[in-house]
């Protein structure tokens, strides 16, 4: 009898536990959702016209699907060149820039030399100059190499990060010296050491500074709507500048649902690589804080 | 914090590759694989960080215009600098920007990160939807709420009418526009934040905050006096980001208000590239730089003695 009440007890404290488990994280789905509230917002009226974008209360199921706003965006907005510019952007930029902070980040790990420390400290010290503050100058160095309006002008000035490569030292600070060594005992050259030794021991640390340059160059806005202003050249943030400009424009040359259509198209990359790559999208923020 | 390990570089773990027989003159041969990696990298910041930052402080006593031949007028941008009306709108609009948005931009993130941490269902899950915000960028999430504070219909309007509620001038009201500004900035950083703030609990030494639950320490204690001590390193380096990043909003600025009505709501930032690329005075856009540069400067210097004094 007060076996059977305690076991009662037990199930229904259990129970309990389970209940309040399942609470929090109802709670926490509703928080998630109402942080997530904008994109759904954004996808949901990317699909519907200009009058039910604004009625209240709002939709966040559209009644019908208006690809339309998809089409017009490809085409009269068009995000279709902006498209291509950005991924030129971004497949001239994100490999250049690993590839270099790496190098120079296992040189300063694994090697000594003269200066080492005093250059070192000469790089990190850029840490301390806002970059912004350069632009005036750097345009006028890309308008003298005649690069504005250039893919290769919104690269530029971030081809070299202080943060990279203080992040990939780090990454191959860890790198074990017998292994370089033996290699070098082996008869390898310093660049063979590099590429077939260290390198794969980086790999790791390369996805994250990759990861992290990616989503940086993607959504990159301030230097390229200064160097890209001719339509032909602009990259996806800076195409959507011209259309936000237009759709608040008085005369409304292009409609709010044409403008967030074109929100989509620009996030969706990223978001569908977060989709399938969220451990390694993770770990590479957490680890830009540890480490940075 | 970066420059501590610079003070203290790790010399036992480098390899002597260059130094291979310890011969007297070989030892001190040039290593050209070095030279090669390391010359290129330090043009680089030469060239794209030192002398734009060297030329700003030259272009202070001009009148540099990208076009016409550069006169020296003497201390005239810098005495503007300092009877600018606009200078103290821009400057105090960051600065109010920065001391309200940092610390709740830190307390939210620290309040979701232990959240997530403790979730025992679907952990993972409610990391990656709050994660996935940041990844929306700048100019997406700016464009959302643009029409979201859109005055007549936007969605908040509407949202704020159908609970009887008053309608917000969100646009068009500088300290409310200041207030959207400071809305987008935080909702775009707190899943980055959240993220780190994880990776740091992470860390947290688990055995002592049960060793104070045994002791009788409740909820608050061991928040107070446990956690947050062991989450200093990550605090100190979110408070560095978040200042740095406060001073130099400007995305969401230049497209929710472009400084507007009547420049109210300009930020530093926006000012200096509006003198500087609108209006093509270089010479008083590099005053504004090097007041910014200035400020970034202090802070960190700041951030990091305490951290410092924190540590010893």
């Amino acid at each position: 009898m007060l076996l059977q009440h305690s076991l009662r007890v037990q199930t229904r404290k259990k129970s309990q536990r389970l209940l309040r488990k399942v609470l929090f994280f109802l709670v926490m789905v509703l928080f998630a959702l109402l942080m997530l509230s904008p994109v759904l917002w954004l996808l949901s009226a990317s699909l519907q016209n200009q009058g039910q974008i604004f009625q209240s209360p709002f939709a966040w199921l559209p009644h019908q699907l208006l690809v339309q706003n998809y089409i017009d965006a490809w085409v009269t907005g068009n995000l279709g060149h902006a498209f291509l510019n950005s991924m030129e952007v971004t497949v001239l930029y994100v490999p250049v820039h690993v590839f270099l902070c790496t190098l120079t980040g296992y040189v300063f790990a694994k090697f000594r030399f003269p200066g080492r420390n005093l250059i070192f400290l000469f790089i990190l010290l850029t840490l301390f100059i806002p970059q912004e503050t350069t632009y005036f100058t750097v345009y006028g160095i890309v308008s003298n190499l005649g690069w504005l309006n250039t893919p290769q002008a919104v690269a530029l000035p971030f081809f070299y990060s202080a943060f990279g490569i203080f992040f990939m030292r780090q990454c191959a600070l860890a790198v074990p010296n017998e292994l370089l060594e033996a290699a070098r005992l082996d008869g390898c050259s310093n660049w063979r050491c590099f590429l077939s030794v260290a390198l794969p021991q980086l790999e790791a640390g390369m996805v994250a500074l990759a990861i992290l340059a990616l989503t940086f160059i993607w959504s990159e806005f301030t230097w390229s709507h200064f160097v890209l202003s001719t339509p032909g050249s602009q990259t996806l943030p800076v195409a959507l500048y011209v259309l936000a400009n237009a759709a608040s424009d008085i005369g409304h040359t292009i409609g709010y649902p044409v403008l967030l259509a074109a929100g989509v198209i620009t996030v969706a990359p990223v978001i569908l690589l977060f989709v399938f790559f969220q451990r390694r999208f993770i770990v590479s923020v957490s680890q830009s804080g540890i480490r940075g | 914090l970066k420059i501590q390990l610079v003070a203290s570089p790790h010399e036992e773990s480098s390899v002597h590759m260059q130094a291979s027989p310890r011969r007297t003159r070989t030892r001190r041969r040039i290593n050209w694989f070095v030279y090669a990696v390391v010359t290129p990298a330090v043009l680089f910041f030469a060239i794209f960080l030192y002398y734009p930052f060297l030329i700003n402080i030259y272009y202070m006593f001009t009148n540099y215009n990208y076009i016409t031949e550069t006169q020296f007028v003497g201390l005239k941008n810098i005495l503007h600098f300092f009877q600018d009306p606009n200078i103290g709108t821009a400057f105090t609009n960051t600065f109010l920007l920065t001391v309200i948005g940092v610390p709740v931009a830190l307390v939210l993130a620290l309040l979701v990160a232990i959240a997530v941490f403790y979730l025992s269902i679907g952990k993972s899950l409610i990391r990656s939807m709050i994660f996935s915000t940041t990844l929306v960028g700048g100019v997406v999430a700016s464009i959302i709420f643009k029409v979201w504070f859109g005055q007549e219909q936007g969605f908040l309007d509407n949202l704020l009418a159908s609970l009887h509620l008053e309608r917000i001038p969100w646009l068009t009201q500088p300290s409310w526009a200041l207030t959207g500004i400071l809305l987008v900035t935080i909702w775009m950083a707190l899943g980055y934040n959240m993220v780190i703030y994880l990776a740091g609990l992470s860390n947290v030494n688990r055995e002592l905050i049960e060793a104070a639950r045994i002791d009788g320490a409740n909820t608050w204690q061991r928040f107070r006096s446990i956690l947050l001590p062991q989450l200093r390193p990550t605090t100190i380096f979110l408070i560095i980001t978040l200042l740095i990043n406060s001073l130099k909003i400007y995305t969401p600025v230049v497209f929710l208000t472009n400084g507007n009505p009547y420049g109210s709501t300009r930020t530093a930032l926006l000012y200096m590239f509006q003198e500087g690329f609108d209006f093509q005075h270089v010479g008083y856009a590099s005053v504004i730089a090097f007041a910014l540069f200035l400020i970034t400067l202090v802070i960190t210097l700041i951030q990091l003695r305490i951290f410092r004094v924190s540590a010893d």
